[in-house]
């Protein structure tokens, strides 16, 4: 690190970055679509866990002015902005409005495989540690990952608790060095192990979870394909525990 | 109907809620603490304190006489310092990264868990006034941080000539599980790290290496300090080993409202935006006035719940888990169910879900 490299804020171990242009650019095709004043921005669960108050802003950069929220309380994140009309959609003190044309939900965040549409959220988490291990060593809890040769690791920080599943345990592959890497062994709390073969990573390198496709980055289909669950799911549940960085 | 202490009535709020009993937590750590001893127990908040809210579970611990606490980083450790935790209770942060300045924690007397040189040399040249309290972490074979052995002299070696920098006062590992064979072996590595360090001219004050199952079941793990995080909890490992089985009793109980019945399907107030994993569609229930119903779909911020033909009505309170008291399955059952543990379920609930912390200051 250089002196100068003093004056950037420091790189969050784990963080998820929110790209609020493409969710302007989703918004202005769908509103194409659809038509002016005919498209309602779901911004359930904190905007899917991009953040309500900003994928708000986007939206209505992109010509949305409709908006639902799933609580009354969640309505607070859109005071003071230019919306036509705000929905709660559920909450025992909400009228049950029955919502149904018209919902942006998963395709406002790029979370569905519509290819105009592009994903806002980008994971990504640092490796934390290296290590190299010989045949027959376990790694993590319970040595559910033994290693068939030498083989080096990354220690990644990020884990469950993070909203990473930890389903993904010895079956997803995070990209560290521009290659999908195998997690090995069980996903914990705070950390995951990933197994680099003969390939060798540093301390500080990025392992990215999901980005943008068009880049040679993982999608979050993908990510959420390999653990048989949805992308709404995937993004919110990070969005939620995440550091979020928006640019 | 629901048990006193759970909201209800006119204050039924719009989303669910997570209620902690502070009381139980504290049986917990009273039983857990009587079970170690002489071993102390440092007792684990990580994670929000597994969804349990970091500041009230800390402040319980250390009213119990908890000496140390354990954070996972350095910026959980400086909001525990920041919120009233003082000096005379060690906080232990150990999840190191690339990036961090380590002169606030040393400022702090935070303890560092420290794995390479490279970490020494970062936290020799924070420019800190003070020394630094760091425990050196060796690698027994859960092969994730700590030194390997073959590393570790130049670790130990490194931090006695920072000595103007350094505090050397503890030692450290973590075991897999795996096998009690397995953990045998990496007791005995631990032991010969020790012995290394010693002839290096290196004492260790404190040193620790079991979590919450070792803790329990092995004193030949105990050493000075034991981790426990997921039991203070009352969240028990699986494969049969309950909570009761162990004296130990749940913390945190989830409900949410019933906000529309129609058709038979109960629409409750919470759902994968709140941190309900999806996969508990058609393999998990919550109960509604004592009886339990199947969740059909977990939709972002709603469970579609198929009540039959029982009497459900909006403004009702479902519960999803909590201690059992209520019918309500257990965080044991989800973990077993979606074949995951207790600790993923309490930890993925939304930081937005409020925490409502119930019998303080016992």
């Amino acid at each position: 690190m250089t002196l100068t490299d003093a004056r950037i804020p420091a790189v969050p171990v784990r963080s998820a970055r929110i790209d609020v242009a493409a969710i302007t650019a989703n918004a202005r095709i769908l509103v194409s679509r659809r038509g002016s004043g005919r498209v309602l921005a779901d911004l359930a669960a904190d905007g899917y866990g991009h953040g309500a108050a900003e994928t708000a802003k986007a939206a209505i950069a992109g010509g949305i002015d409709r908006f639902s929220v799933s609580r009354v309380e969640d309505a607070m994140a859109l005071d003071g902005l230019p919306t036509a009309e705000v929905i709660v959609t559920s909450g025992s003190r909400a009228p049950g409005s029955a919502v149904e044309s018209g919902v942006a939900g998963p395709e406002l965040y790029g979370l569905t495989d519509d290819p105009d549409l592009r994903p806002a959220m980008r994971v990504s988490a640092l490796v934390v540690g290296v290590k190299t291990i010989e045949a027959g060593d376990g790694v993590s809890y319970g040595h559910t990952f033994r290693a068939v040769s030498r083989t080096n690791l990354a220690l990644v920080g990020i884990g469950y608790a993070d909203g990473l599943d930890r389903s993904a345990s010895n079956v997803a592959s995070l990209q560290v060095g521009g290659i999908q890497r195998r997690v090995a062994g069980r996903v914990a709390m705070n950390v995951l192990v990933v197994d680099l073969g003969s390939d060798t990573a540093s301390i500080g390198d990025e392992a990215v979870v999901f980005g943008d496709p068009s880049r040679g980055e993982p999608g979050v289909l993908s990510w959420a394909a390999s653990l048989e669950t949805s992308a709404a799911e995937v993004a919110t549940a990070f969005g939620l525990h995440l550091p979020r960085v928006f640019s | 109907m629901t048990g006193p202490g759970f909201p209800t009535g006119p204050d039924l709020p719009s989303g669910p809620v997570a209620t902690v009993d502070l009381r139980a937590y504290r049986r917990n750590i009273d039983r857990i603490r009587t079970r170690v001893a002489p071993a102390n127990l440092m007792a684990v908040v990580k994670a929000d304190a597994y969804g349990h809210g970091l500041l009230p579970i800390a402040r319980t611990a250390v009213s119990a006489g908890v000496g140390w606490i354990g954070a996972l980083d350095l910026a959980t450790a400086l909001e525990l310092r920041a919120g009233g935790i003082h000096a005379d209770v060690a906080i232990f942060a150990w999840l190191l990264g690339p990036n961090d300045d380590f002169a606030p924690p040393i400022e702090a007397g935070i303890d560092l868990g420290v794995s390479t040189v490279e970490q020494l040399e970062a936290i020799a040249a924070s420019g800190a006034p003070g020394i630094a309290r760091v425990h050196l972490k060796i690698d027994t074979g859960l092969h994730r941080n700590g030194a390997d052995a073959a590393d570790w002299p130049a670790l130990v070696g490194r931090a006695l000539e920072l000595e103007d920098r350094v505090d050397l006062v503890g030692v450290w590992t973590h075991i897999s599980e795996a096998s009690d064979a397995e953990d045998t072996v990496a007791i005995e590595r631990f032991h010969e790290a020790i012995a290394v360090a010693q002839r290096l001219g290196a004492g260790f004050g404190v040193r620790h290496l079991a979590a919450s199952a070792a803790s329990f079941a092995r004193a030949d793990a105990r050493f000075d300090v034991v981790r426990v995080g997921a039991f203070g909890y009352g969240i028990s490992p699986g494969g049969g080993i309950t909570p009761e089985s162990l004296r130990l009793e749940p913390v945190l109980t989830l409900t949410a409202p019933v906000y529309a019945v129609r058709d038979g399907i109960a629409r409750v107030a919470i759902g994968f935006g709140d941190g309900i994993l999806g996969s508990a569609a058609g393999l998990m229930e919550v109960a509604i006035n004592g009886t339990r119903h199947p969740i059909v779909d977990v939709e972002i911020d709603t469970l579609r719940v198929a009540i039959g033909t029982t009497t459900v009505s909006q403004g009702d309170t479902a519960v999803l888990f909590g201690s059992g008291s209520l019918g309500e399955p257990t965080l044991q059952e989800w973990g077993d169910r979606l074949g995951t543990i207790g600790e993923e379920i309490v930890t993925r609930l939304s930081p937005r879900i409020p925490r409502r912390h119930i019998h303080p200051g016992v």
